[in-house]
């Protein structure tokens, strides 16, 4: 049987390759080592966050799964930041850890073009610079046009729990080491080692609530989709499930000590672990390290769904030993009788160095080869989801003939900030999409995705024109509303320039006309960031003029007066831009104007050659 | 290491008695074995000495019997890489043979300034240095040099470099309020924050105010002598030059034309101008001339109004007309001056400064008050550095933004303050170099002459 797309691994990063593919029209195979293991939330059993929440809602402009399928199972919604200006918005949901699984593999199932199969990828079959087959354990050669990768932390994974270590791709699967091998001896990709971890689970009933801060769930009805459920979905279409509080307690004097006495047997400590894990997702006794003095630390105690009673301790991550885990869980507020029903463990796996892939998440030595999520360096599964979208559109788009592929600016969308990033910078730790990362972080707001990205998404073809409709109908109205304010007088100013101050409060003035909250909301925040935004975009002209500045694909850059360290990073990147090659890190101001007098040069080339005389001005001779 | 190609280049101005030709790159040392021989051999012979020796042309002829070479190995050279430079015989064709050589041997001519570029490419100098060697060359007085010195000494660089590392450590710490605001992280009161932010601006702005003397260092001043006819303004320029450079008479009238000369005044680089006198009547030639005067006077930026203090003032004119400049008011003349020949000056007008141009007295007092009217405040000429335009043009930038910024972090408006912030860094970044965008460095580079 031959397929367009074969997806291996249906982590997050699968999900939304298999059905971005697969609505493009390419008969799409998505293979897993699990089928009820399908959109698993290895880690925290929460969507969203800062940043992520951004990168959920764009993934929905641009056509994909992840928020409608966060929005049927959450159990708790967040607008993080409330309190701060629009752009540092944030929404984040804790999900249904069950549910949201059932319900994304339900989709897959129905989703017309795409199959599954449970089934360990092992190997790649290559033609020249082409993937034309997977194999799998069971024997089976599936021909394939083009292949996405997503396989998570499942790539040679090993779980270390203390100083015992088993192999694995996440607590209760297999790794997939045959696959690893494939990545590195066939395909030669240059791989690495990375490292995360997840806390322990505990039991509800073991908890004492009653001694605890809770977080009530948000009651402004928000969610992540700007578009309604689809109602064909039995139980998910307009489920809304009970929701649930978050609890908070914290680390004491105690728990730091029970770290400290024992950091001879964490595997991090103790040489056993060479990967790197992520500084901003610390375990516990890296805190206890690193920050000696802070004895009190945040812990939230997240449900995990509606029909468990397991809770997932966000905050005290860990590899310690499971005898010692029971020790420090047993210090905190609240738990000093909690039953662990799942260890905390840490886990490092291969991923392959993303220098290696161009923005389209294409390998530039395997074109139909596509990269997505994990494997590719990054962490979360919002990150992973938005490559996987992208790799799909793009691996159908080739199958289809269409180009060129899909790439997304830093300008647009946070999707293009990470993508960017990850083609040009150095991969040190887990990467997560941080606000901080955005250049453009005013115009990148959760609040408008749709504004920026429908009618991209359209374009690829994966979001209807009825959308498209709705967005003309939106910016309609807010240019009308924009015009209305600024032909009414209030306090010998225009009711658009008032708009502007921040303390200005529009339900006061009774006179002033009432618009859809969505527009209104659009509406303060243009006045409210106007002049900001111009400032930003004043900054971001240099980036602007530079990401113009196109480099042949076949730019030779071993340039005289170019040091080794530029000349090896940008003949290994092969920057598409001038933009790009200016994010490398270790390519310096000076190396870059270099390259940028090279490549004008390039096109009327002029060299003396070592037999003219040399010239010195004024010429002696003349 | 092999950072870059080897390059060459004649750092000295053709046709002088000694020339010297500058190499550098990995191979500097073994490309100037291949043209010059001496007793030892360059690579072992000590660093930084110099060693007599031969220097041979492209066929391996000789062509100089007398070079000097030494070599300065990398990194503590100028360019940070393998240094060798040799001086031979001068004249117009000797060098030109010399790196003719060089380049059959595997050098490649430098471009202008890529000596200085590769310095700062490997981190040796910032580049406000960078532009503080390229001052050093085209200074055109004592005190320009002195600045270009402390600039190439790293002194403003070090500034700016101080101030962008304190912004950068509170962008950090705005950052990390938007990033991770469920983190009990220790953060300082917002208040705090915001006054550093001021005190930074202030800091911004002390720079951005040396702009006017920095302006004045690099590219001195017009001083134009100027009054009614036959007050002295040529015996003036004449002390002031200390020389007979101008026609001096009793006639009124004698200066018809403007005459314009170079002149340092207490290390202030001045162009001076003698202009005619200024009256009514006079023939075609003159009221051309007096025309003439009237545009100089108006361009200029500093004006001796010369009179008669031998004369009383009423009668005398003033300049009515709107200057650009600042006006010093100069009673000529000092030795035949009766009672208070100058009172009844207009109100606004300065004191007089009293000289006699012909016996030089009252000169010092004139070049005090010269002093007083150019530099931004009186210990300026001491100042430790003096921006330029390119700098100012960004330190304005940065200070407003941190206008701007410091009460957004008051009021934790953290994603507005963080625009402020990056931009003010972005412009601290342009002044040393840190985020100079390509043309930037372009134009910059592009001052240099070859062999720099």
């Amino acid at each position: 049987m031959k397929f367009d797309v074969i997806v291996i691994g249906g982590g997050h990063a699968g999900c939304e390759a298999a059905l971005a593919a697969a609505r493009l029209g390419a008969q799409t195979l998505l293979l897993t080592l699990t089928n009820d293991h399908i959109a698993q939330m290895s880690c925290n059993p929460a969507i969203g966050g800062v940043g992520k929440g951004q990168l959920v809602r764009e993934i929905d402009a641009l056509g994909g799964e992840m928020a409608q399928n966060a929005d049927a199972t959450t159990i708790q919604f967040r607008m993080l930041n409330d309190s701060r200006g629009a752009a540092a918005l944030s929404p984040r949901a804790q999900c249904d850890r069950d549910l949201y699984q059932k319900r994304m593999k339900l989709v897959l199932e129905r989703q017309p073009n795409l199959m599954i199969q449970q089934a360990e990828a092992t190997g790649l079959v290559t033609d020249q610079d082409r993937v034309t087959a997977v194999t799998t354990a069971f024997g089976d050669r599936w021909e394939c046009r083009t292949a996405v990768i997503c396989t998570g932390t499942f790539l040679a994974g090993k779980l270390h729990y203390g100083m015992q270590s088993f192999p694995g791709g996440r607590a209760g699967d297999a790794a997939a080491n045959a696959f690893a091998r494939t990545i590195r001896e066939d395909l030669k990709l240059e791989t690495a080692r990375l490292k995360t971890g997840t806390p322990v689970r505990v039991l509800g009933k073991t908890i004492d609530f009653d001694s605890l801060d809770f977080q009530a769930p948000d009651t402004t009805g928000k969610v992540f989709s700007f578009r309604p459920l689809p109602p064909d979905l039995p139980l998910f279409g307009s489920l809304r499930l009970d929701q649930r509080p978050c609890y908070l307690t914290y680390s004491t004097e105690e728990t730091a000590r029970v770290a400290r006495d024992n950091l001879d047997q964490a595997p991090m400590y103790a040489g056993r672990i060479h990967a790197t894990g992520a500084r901003y997702c610390p375990s516990f006794e890296d805190k206890v390290v690193r920050f000696p003095d802070r004895l009190r630390h945040h812990i939230y105690l997240e449900p995990e769904g509606v029909i468990t009673d397991e809770y997932y301790l966000n905050g005290i991550s860990t590899s310690l030993p499971p005898a010692i885990q029971w020790k420090l869980i047993r210090t905190l507020p609240g738990l000093a009788a909690a039953h662990i029903s799942r260890y905390a463990y840490a886990i490092e796996y291969d991923f392959v160095f993303p220098h290696q892939i161009d923005a389209s998440l294409a390998v530039r030595r395997w074109p139909n080869l596509f990269l997505a999520g994990q494997i590719n360096g990054t962490s979360g599964y919002e990150e992973a989801a938005a490559q996987g979208l992208i790799a799909g559109v793009n691996a159908a788009r080739q199958v289809a003939g269409l180009t060129p592929p899909v790439t997304i600016g830093r300008d647009q969308a946070y999707v293009g900030v990470m993508i960017d990033d990850l083609v040009t910078k150095d991969i040190v730790e887990p990467y997560r999409l941080f606000t901080s990362r955005a250049e453009y972080r005013l115009s990148l707001r959760q609040d408008n995705a749709d504004r920026r990205l429908t009618r991209l998404g359209h374009a690829i073809g994966l979001v209807p024109s009825s959308e498209v409709s709705r967005l003309d109908q939106l910016e309609r109205d807010i240019d009308n509303a924009i015009r209305q304010l600024q032909s009414i007088r209030l306090e010998g100013r225009s009711a658009w320039a008032l708009l502007h101050h921040p303390d200005f409060v529009y339900e006061r003035h009774a006179n002033l006309p009432t618009f859809p909250p969505r527009v209104m909301e659009q509406v303060v925040i243009a006045a409210r960031y106007g002049g900001y935004i111009e400032h930003q975009e004043r900054q971001a002209q240099a980036m602007r003029s530079l990401d113009a500045c196109k480099i042949p694909p076949d730019f030779d850059f071993k340039l005289p007066g170019l040091s080794v360290e530029a000349i090896a990073k940008l003949s290994k990147r092969q920057p598409a831009t001038l933009g790009q090659a200016s994010r490398i890190d270790g390519v310096t101001p000076a190396e870059l104007a270099l390259l940028q007098v090279r490549l004008k040069a390039a096109q009327g080339n002029r060299r003396h050659s070592s037999d003219e005389l040399p010239p010195i001005f004024p010429d002696p001779l003349s | 290491m092999s950072d870059h190609d080897t390059i060459c280049a004649l750092a000295t101005a053709v046709g002088g008695a000694v020339a010297v030709i500058r190499l550098s790159g990995p191979e500097a040392v073994q490309v100037a074995e291949r043209v010059w021989q001496g007793e030892r051999r360059l690579a072992e012979a000590p660093a930084r000495q110099l060693l007599l020796g031969r220097l041979l042309g492209s066929e391996g002829e000789g062509i100089d019997p007398q070079c000097l070479a030494v070599r300065m190995p990398g990194p503590n050279s100028y360019t940070g890489e393998d240094v060798v430079e040799l001086q031979c015989h001068g004249g117009a064709l000797v060098a030109r043979l010399a790196l003719q050589a060089l380049l059959r041997q595997g050098a490649r001519h430098a471009e202008p300034g890529e000596f200085t570029r590769r310095a700062f490419l490997h981190g040796k100098i910032d580049l406000t240095q960078a532009e503080a060697v390229a001052d050093l060359i085209g200074a055109n007085s004592q005190a320009a040099v002195k600045l270009a010195d402390r600039q190439l000494r790293g002194l403003l660089g070090q500034r700016i470099s101080a101030v962008d590392e304190q912004l950068t450590a509170i962008l950090a710490e705005i950052e990390s309020h938007l990033d991770f605001p469920e983190e009990d992280l220790d953060w300082q009161a917002p208040s705090e924050l915001a006054s550093t932010l001021v005190e930074l601006g202030r800091e911004l702005e002390l720079l951005l105010a040396t702009r006017a003397d920095g302006e004045v260092l690099r590219g001195g001043i017009s001083l134009v002598i100027a009054g009614p006819p036959n007050v002295g303004k040529s015996s003036l320029l004449n002390a002031i030059l200390h020389r007979d450079r101008a026609i001096v008479s009793e006639i009124p009238g004698t200066t018809r034309d403007t005459i314009e000369e170079m002149a340092h005044i207490r290390g202030i680089p001045i162009r001076l101008m003698d202009t005619a006198g200024i009256r009514e009547g006079g023939d075609v030639i003159e009221q051309a001339g007096i025309s003439r005067a009237r545009e100089h006077l108006q361009a200029a930026d500093l004006v001796l109004w010369v009179m008669d203090a031998s004369m009383p003032y009423p009668g005398q004119a003033w300049p009515e007309w709107p200057i650009r400049g600042k006006v010093i008011p100069v009673a000529n003349k000092r030795d035949k001056m009766t009672g208070a020949a100058m009172a009844g000056l207009p109100a606004s007008a300065p004191a007089p400064v009293y000289v006699c141009a012909l016996d030089g007295g009252g000169l010092e007092d004139l070049y005090t008050a010269v002093e007083q009217q150019v530099w931004s405040n009186p210990w300026a000429a001491e100042n430790e550095v003096a921006v330029a335009a390119r700098h100012a043009a960004s330190l304005e930038i940065a200070v407003s933004d941190l206008a701007s910024a410091a009460p957004l972090a008051a009021s934790e408006e953290w994603e507005l303050a963080a625009v402020h912030l990056r931009s003010a860094i972005h412009e601290c970044g342009q002044i040393t170099g840190r985020t100079a965008d390509p043309d930037l460095l372009g134009m910059i580079f592009a001052r240099f002459c070859i062999g720099k």
